[in-house]
Formats: structure tokens, C-alpha cells, sequence
């Protein structure tokens, strides 16, 4: 039924939009992580300032 | 930090469940439709996607409006944060209802209320976030963007009042308390209850990336200063 | 010196330096009766078709020039560093962003009825009774666009690109304004005052009252150093 491929397409949109978001925060969280550990490093191993809450 | 650990992984468990429960309720539990059949069931993502976007919505107007009472980075940071949620659950109803509308109406885009005032919602907090990333000097971002993040949800009343105005002979949404199914009802619930847990968990994941995007940027700051000796 | 007074002052300020050079009043007109020509191009405007496009094309080229005007709203205190001064001043500073706002609005004003005249001759309209409701909307749609303009054009002015960003700011924050504006307009036009104009300019009221209190509010925010 063509109807359902809409209801399909709906939900793959939802699916796609969300992971594509999730898979975006994980990879600059960790490519940020790796870039603190290297500044801290360069700083002299200074241990990063706690950020506030 | 084992218990927050601990915690953020019992929320994400509860996230998956959830959604896969919802899922269950929509294509397993909840009764078929009688006029659109099997295509409205995209009506239990698409509301609660809107919600959620609101709820961010309103995360914005408070987090703006603590970060200028009190000027602490942690209101403005829920600010931004919220926006990018908000932003991107508007963009899942903007895609979920053109796909719903196709087969249904027959079109994909009709300017009628609920999705007119949705789409020019959605456009303010884009501008939202594209001044925050394009338009300002580290220093004022913050207080600039919290008068803003002010004055965009003052104004989302305003968007759907006029709009309403406007074309409310074009209403194709259903008027709020159309009698639901119970079973529909409960289906409906459980994906809010989705929803919820999801918006929490992107939350506090963005957030977290926030406060390391920041701590970063004080780093360079800092190593930058020490450069110029 | 009070708040009123202090708001006069502004607003006395802004139009004597715009009488002496007009350098902000010509440019915006000319520019709004040029944006009536591109849309006279862009679109085959005749008859029916002039009836539907008419308010929004005429709104649409007062956006435009209004976006123009708001843009040089604090250019000259930034490049004389006069802000500053004014910043100093004790008091309240909202007082600054009424002067403008009311400054703002007078020119605006000003360009919506150079640009009537002509507007009425490109569409063939018989000048009648509906001029003065006209310009009750007129008034309204103004003070909109005033109110949300000057707080934007003070934030903008603050920013990188400020030129690029204030469009991306105003632009989709006046759309409810720009609605009744257009809707009150046709109403306007279309002798239809009455029952269905009422709910556009209570719209269009309600948004000046509740962004001239915002920004009375948030301008000390906005301009802050």
C-alpha cells in the first residue's frame, strides 16, 4: 500500500534526525575530549580548571 | 562520579526501553484509525515531538532569563543547548507532518495554522542559534543571546495568535479534544513518556559536550596567552 | 533630568541631525519606492492579481526600508563613540531606546507616506475614505516594526557582521506583525473596516505594547559593555 511508505518515510525521518544528532554529539565529545587532554598536556600538564556547575 | 556513571547509564537503558515500548504501543497496541488508516499513527511521534520542542522552547526563555539575573555560564549553556534540542525536534515535525499530510490532504505543504506558525517558530530560534555561532565577540554572546532567547519566546504567542488570524479557515489539524480512543490515549502517554526521557538524555549529553567546548576554549585562551611571552 | 525628558531629548537629537543632512530619510524613500519597482517586474501586476499582492508588496518594500533605516539607528553613535557618552548619562537608560524607537517610527512613517502617493498611482487605486484608516494601520504596522527594530538594530550594533545579522534578527521576528499588517491593509483597501479589521489591530497593538515593554526592559542588557 503506498500509504504505508509515507508512515515508513515519517518514521526513517525521526530515526535518521535523531541519530544523525546523537552520532554528532558523541563524535565532537570526543574528538573535544582529546583536544582538552592535548592542551593540558601542552600546558604542562596542568589539570583543567573545574568548570563551574 | 561511579554514581553519575551509574545514574547516565540507567537513564539511557530507560531511554531504549521507552522508545522501543513506544513503538510496541504505536504499531502493536493502538487501534486503527477510521478515516486515515494506517497513516495516522505518525500522530503519536509527530505531537510529542512538538511538545518537546516547546518545552525547549521554554528552557531558552529561562535559561536567558536566569543567565541575566545571575551571569552564571550554567543558565546560558542550558540556554544554547536547549535551542539546538528545540531546533531539532521542530525539524522532526516539520518532516513528520509534510509526510503525514501527503497522503491524507494530498499535498505536502498547506499554509495553514499549526504548521505555518510552527515553521516561522522554527525560523526564529535558527537565527537564534546562527547569531550565537556567526554574530558575536566571546565576550557579550551570552548576554546578547540571552535578550534574545527572551524576546523569541515572548514572541511564540504572538506567531500563533496571528497566524491563527490569518488563515483559520485553512485548519486541517484536528481542534484539541478530539475524542480520543482510550487505547490511543494510553499509546499517546507512553510516547510522551518517550519523549520525555529522550529530551532529558540529549539534554544532559549536549550539556556535557558544553561545559568540555568551554573548558577547551579557556584552554586555547590560556595557552594562547602564554604564547605572547 | 527625567525619564521623559531624557526620551525627548533623544528623540529632539535624532530628528534635528536628520533635518540637517536627510541622510537617512532620502535613501530609505528612494529605496522604498525602488523595492515597488522590483516587485512590479518581478510580478505580472494587473487587475485581479494587483488586489492580493497590493498590501504585501507595499509592506514588503516598508520592511525593507525600515531595515535600512535601523541599520544607521546607532551607526552614528558607534562611530562617534557617542553611545558611550549617552551610556554614561545617570538615569534610565531605556529612555534611550524610546527616544530611538520614536525616532525610528517618525521616519518610518515619513516614507510610508512618500511612498502612498505612489502606491496608489502604480495600482490605480481612487483616493477615498480609506485613507484614514489606512494610516491608523500605517501607525500600528510602524510602531511594530519600530519597537522590535530598535532593539535589534542596539543588539546588532554590538556584533560581528552587524550589517549581515540584523535581517536574519528582524526578519522572521516581525512576522506576526507583517501578517495583520498585510491582512489589516487589504482589509483596508477593500473598504472592509469594521468587525474583520478590529482582530488585526488588536494583533498588531498588542505586539507593540508587549516589545516596546520588552525592550524597555532588556535594552540595558542589549547595550551594555
Amino acid at each position: 500500500m503506498e500509504k504505508l511508505q509515507y508512515l515508513f518515510a515519517a518514521y526513517a525521518a525521526i530515526w535518521i534526525i535523531l541519530f544523525a544528532y546523537i552520532m554528532r554529539l558523541q563524535s565532537r565529545t570526543k574528538e573535544l575530549g582529546e583536544e582538552l587532554k592535548r592542551l593540558g598536556d601542552d600546558l604542562g600538564g596542568t589539570t583543567p580548571p573545574s568548570t563551574d556547575a | 562520579m561511579k554514581n553519575l556513571s551509574n545514574a547516565s547509564k540507567v537513564l539511557s537503558t530507560l531511554v531504549f526501553v521507552s522508545m522501543l515500548a513506544a513503538l510496541g504501543f504505536v504499531f502493536l497496541y493502538a487501534p486503527m484509525e477510521k478515516e486515515m488508516g494506517d497513516t495516522q499513527r505518525i500522530f503519536y511521534f509527530h505531537v510529542p515531538a512538538a511538545i518537546s520542542a516547546f518545552i525547549c522552547f521554554f528552557l531558552v526563555f529561562l535559561g536567558s532569563v536566569q543567565y541575566l539575573r545571575t551571569r552564571e555560564t550554567r543558565w546560558d549553556r542550558l540556554a544554547l543547548c536547549s535551542a539546538e534540542l528545540g531546533v531539532m525536534f521542530g525539524l522532526i515535525v516539520l518532516i513528520t507532518g509534510p509526510l503525514w499530510a501527503k497522503p491524507i490532504w494530498g499535498v505536502y505543504w498547506r499554509w495553514e495554522p499549526r504548521l505555518t506558525s510552527m515553521l516561522i517558530t522554527f525560523t526564529i530560534y535558527v537565527a537564534y542559534l546562527m547569531i550565537r555561532t556567526h554574530g558575536t565577540r566571546s565576550g557579550q554572546a551570552p548576554r546578547l543571546a540571552a535578550v534574545l532567547g527572551i524576546v523569541a519566546f515572548a514572541n511564540v504567542p504572538l506567531v500563533y495568535y496571528s497566524v491563527d488570524l490569518w488563515a483559520a479557515e485553512q485548519q486541517l489539524h484536528p481542534p484539541r479534544n478530539v475524542g480520543l480512543a482510550p487505547e490511543m490515549r494510553y499509546t499517546l502517554w507512553i510516547c510522551y513518556a518517550a519523549y520525555a526521557l529522550l529530551l532529558v538524555q540529549l539534554l544532559l549529553r549536549r550539556l556535557d559536550l558544553a561545559r568540555i567546548e568551554e573548558a577547551v576554549e579557556r584552554l586555547r585562551q590560556r595557552r594562547d596567552e602564554l604564547a605572547d611571552y | 533630568m527625567n525619564f521623559w525628558q531624557r526620551t525627548l531629548a533623544i528623540l529632539h537629537k535624532d530628528l534635528m541631525a536628520e533635518w540637517r543632512t536627510k541622510e537617512r530619510l532620502s535613501p530609505m524613500a528612494f529605496f522604498s519606492l525602488l523595492v515597488l519597482l522590483v516587485f512590479n517586474f518581478s510580478f505580472e501586476l494587473g487587475g485581479a492579481a494587483l488586489h492580493e499582492i497590493g498590501p504585501g508588496v507595499l509592506w514588503s518594500s516598508f520592511v525593507f526600508a525600515s531595515l535600512l533605516g535601523l541599520s544607521r539607528s546607532f551607526a552614528d553613535e558607534r562611530e562617534n563613540h557617542s553611545l558611550d557618552a549617552l551610556l554614561m548619562a545617570p538615569g534610565d537608560r531605556s529612555a534611550i531606546y524610546l527616544g530611538k524607537m520614536l525616532g525610528n517610527l517618525i521616519f518610518l512613517l515619513a516614507v510610508e507616506l512618500i511612498c502612498l502617493p505612489f502606491f496608489t498611482l502604480f495600482f490605480n487605486l481612487s483616493p477615498g475614505w480609506f485613507l484614514l484608516p489606512l494610516l491608523g494601520v500605517f501607525f500600528l504596522g510602524s510602531a511594530c516594526l519600530s519597537a522590535a527594530g530598535t532593539l535589534f538594530a542596539a543588539m546588532s550594533s554590538n556584533m560581528r557582521l552587524r550589517e549581515l545579522l540584523l535581517p536574519l534578527l528582524m526578519l522572521p521576528m516581525i512576522l506576526p506583525a507583517l501578517i495583520s499588517c498585510v491582512e489589516a491593509t487589504g482589509l483596508v483597501l477593500d473598504h472592509e473596516w469594521g468587525e474583520s479589521l478590529y482582530p488585526h489591530l488588536k494583533m498588531l497593538a498588542v505586539y507593540a505594547i508587549v516589545f516596546i515593554a520588552l525592550s524597555l526592559m532588556l535594552f540595558e542588557y542589549a547595550v551594555e559593555e
